[in-house]
């Protein structure tokens, strides 16, 4: 009869398989510590098997998030499960640079200001520049996927900020949205900042992302050619969200609009903006990443 | 309580003579036996009363200078803070010089035909003897030592296992529950920066390859300074089979921290242009295409070369603000280490503590002793200094020589 190591050697033994032994034993350490974080009392058997079972799901390529559940995302710590798109760094780096200069958005009064985030998935935008902000934000966040609508809505509430961030479900291409969304504006003229992290990859690409990505998060979060419209290029919601832009009120004069977009993609992007907008662009600007990578267009108007 | 503890000292130090009045067997008349006496007590302290003269030259030139100059103004603050350092000097410099005219006034009153007024004057001149000694032996010599200029910094303690392999890591462990310990009879608050353990291998769990804690509290950096350098342990490692005795090292360094900005603020400043921040690992494209988790940081001081890399959170954010926290105390030390430098080359007292890789402290355990090799002082209760008890006399010893040592200086000046 084979000897059956302890759980922690055959955890070892399991991680280093596909991650190489530092970074496994990384990310054992953050397995305990997050058990331990989330039931401090808990028995050493019921630990032991915890651990257990999170190296046997991460063992099989889940990704680590959605084994713990939670995110760290700036100061906060956001809920995920899946297939709502987790989190990423580069989003919590360009956000966090928006929270700092927001407060020009303001236009003196003392209201809040009013931010739009499209595609809102887990909420993380909206929440982070609630944190970063030194003015006050309300938000309204929306996304077409209900999974993902409840998730924000759970941490929404969580964190505290349900009178400041409000979910709701809706699809961008579809005629109502607009209506929709200005239902919850406070303001005839739009909102004050426009924000999104639409799906950009392409399809080509898509086929081509590793299975931690593509077998875990939806589609829908990922996939940036609007089915049926023959664009292959990532870019069909860019096109969407600058035409109800300049058609509707959606934001205001004095406002911000900023994207998040895929490496390649900002002078595309930076294009579309200015051919719908026009003179309505004060000012453009290409942001890079922590990777160096460009990584959003934002748009002073 | 320890048991026993023998102060084994062997080196020679420079140690302020007490100044002791002369007796009363003398052959010359009362009056000026007893000025003699005033006159011996100067003579005798002259090194510590010339310092304490410079001292009041140097306020009374600050005090002369022109205020509205174009000083800038770090200068001023830094003027009035070596003012305000000044105070109770020139207050006890004018005690001193009242005392000593008072003396000599009540002299000259000894031999009045007034009977009355000779036992006035007997008395008066018993106790401002007894004022002016106690300047000269305590006033004075607390005065000049100059107060702490580090007493606000709480301390960031790195540990590091050196030379033995698993059992150096368990020594850090254990080093690391000492400090742990007497940081929380200290009243000092205790958080685990970064930690890197060795991950059960060989069933000898506990093992720590390398840990970053910070002691939080006025006075902590004072308290945990003179614990940089490497510890050495001698003992019979867990792992032995054989019963014999294994030297292992771990290297100790303490670096001073502050929350308070105003403190760091005009103590010194980083400029956030110098530092570089990278993040691990290329990403490929990044973004919406890659899931992994990637949150290390390294931060990169340009002018210095200083680097601190970080990844011990999932948090990216939270490994910036870490690896912040420990670039400004690199920093800082760094900065305290040249102005003690700048202080040595200007002193002719023996360095201590000078290398950072100097071997400070063996615990021998199969002799039950810990010796500190700066001081020559040996605990002759291993026990009690691992519990963090014995430390606290061991630190103030360190302590007790470092000021006898600035106070030596100050008189070789």
């Amino acid at each position: 009869m084979p000897r059956i190591g302890k759980p922690t050697d055959l955890s070892n033994r399991i991680l280093r398989l596909s991650l190489g032994s530092e970074a496994a034993n990384r990310e054992l350490r953050w397995m305990k510590e997050a058990i331990y974080e989330a039931r401090p009392k808990i028995s050493s058997v019921d630990f032991d098997a915890t651990l257990k079972s999170y190296v046997k799901r991460r063992a099989t390529g889940t990704p680590l998030t959605y084994v713990l559940g939670t995110q760290p995302f700036g100061p906060l710590s956001i809920k995920c499960r899946p297939p709502t798109l987790i989190p990423r760094p580069e989003t919590e780096d360009w956000v966090t640079r928006l929270g700092q200069v927001i407060s020009s958005v303001q236009s003196g009064s003392q209201s809040p200001i009013s931010v739009l985030d499209i595609c809102t998935g887990t909420g993380c935008i909206p929440m982070l520049l609630s944190c970063t902000s030194r003015s006050p934000i309300t938000a309204l966040g929306v996304d077409i996927s209900e999974a993902a609508v409840n998730l924000a809505k759970e941490n929404v509430t969580e964190a505290g900020l349900s009178g400041r961030i409000q979910i709701i479900k809706g699809d961008l291409f579809d005629d109502t949205f607009v209506r929709t969304v200005l239902s919850k504006a406070t303001s005839q003229d739009g909102f004050d900042v426009i924000t999104s992290n639409p799906p950009y990859i392409p399809q080509e690409e898509y086929d081509r992302l590793p299975p931690s990505v593509k077998h875990y998060e939806d589609q829908l979060a990922l996939l940036g050619d609007r089915q049926g419209s023959g664009e292959a290029d990532g870019l069909s919601f860019y096109h969407r969200i600058a035409e109800l832009i300049s058609k509707e009120n959606l934001v205001r004069d004095g406002g911000i609009l900023a994207v998040e977009h895929g490496l390649g993609q900002s002078a595309a992007v930076q294009n579309i903006i200015s051919n719908a907008l026009g003179h309505r662009v004060r000012r453009l600007e290409a942001w890079k990443d922590q990777w160096e990578k460009e990584r959003a267009v934002v748009a002073f108007l | 309580m320890f048991r026993a503890a023998s102060r084994l000292n062997f080196r020679g130090r420079a140690s302020i003579p007490s100044v002791r009045l002369a007796s009363t067997a003398s052959k010359a008349s009362p009056q000026s036996q007893n000025l003699d006496v005033a006159q011996q007590l100067e003579k005798d302290a002259s090194r510590i009363l010339n310092v304490v003269r410079r001292r009041i030259e140097e306020r009374d030139k600050l005090l002369r200078e022109d205020v509205d100059a174009q000083g800038s103004s770090t200068a001023h603050i830094q003027r009035a803070k070596a003012l305000k350092e000044l105070e109770p000097l020139h207050h006890a410099w004018t005690r001193w010089t009242d005392a000593r005219n008072s003396f000599s006034e009540t002299v000259t009153l000894l031999d009045d035909p007034d009977p009355d007024i000779r036992a006035l004057a007997t008395e008066e001149r018993a106790s401002l003897t007894e004022v002016l000694s106690e300047h000269v032996n305590t006033v004075f010599p607390s005065l000049l030592v100059p107060p702490s200029s580090t007493k606000h910094f709480s301390a960031i303690i790195e540990l590091k296992s050196g030379v033995g392999g698993d059992e150096a890591a368990l020594f850090v462990a254990d080093v690391l529950k000492m400090y742990t310990r007497l940081a929380a009879t200290r009243g000092f608050r205790v958080e685990t920066v970064s930690i890197s353990q060795l991950e059960g291998s060989k069933g000898s769990g506990g093992g720590i390859k390398e840990v970053i804690i910070e002691a939080t509290g006025e006075g902590a950096y004072d308290v945990f300074r003179w614990e940089s350098g490497v510890h050495r342990v001698q003992r019979v490692p867990a792992t032995e089979s054989q019963g014999r005795v294994h030297t292992s090292t771990i290297t100790v360094m303490v670096l001073p921290t502050s929350d308070a900005p105003e403190e760091t603020e005009t103590d010194f400043k980083i400029d956030e242009k110098d530092v570089k921040t990278e993040v691990m690992r290329a990403r490929g494209a990044g973004g919406q295409h890659v899931n992994k988790t990637e949150s290390a940081v390294r931060l990169t001081h340009i002018p210095t070369g200083i680097s601190v890399s970080m990844q011990d959170s999932r948090s990216q954010h939270s490994n910036r603000a870490k690896a912040w926290q420990i670039l400004r105390a690199r920093l800082l030390d760094r900065k305290l280490q040249e102005e003690q430098a700048e202080k040595r080359d200007n002193r002719r007292s023996i360095i201590k503590g000078a290398d950072r890789s100097e071997k400070i402290r063996t615990y021998n355990f199969p002799q039950n002793r810990v010796t500190d090799h700066r001081i020559g002082l040996t605990i002759t209760n291993l026990d009690s200094v691992l519990e963090g008890d014995e430390l606290q006399y061991v630190i103030d010893e360190l302590q007790k020589d470092h000021e006898e040592s600035v106070m030596a200086d100050l008189l070789n000046e």
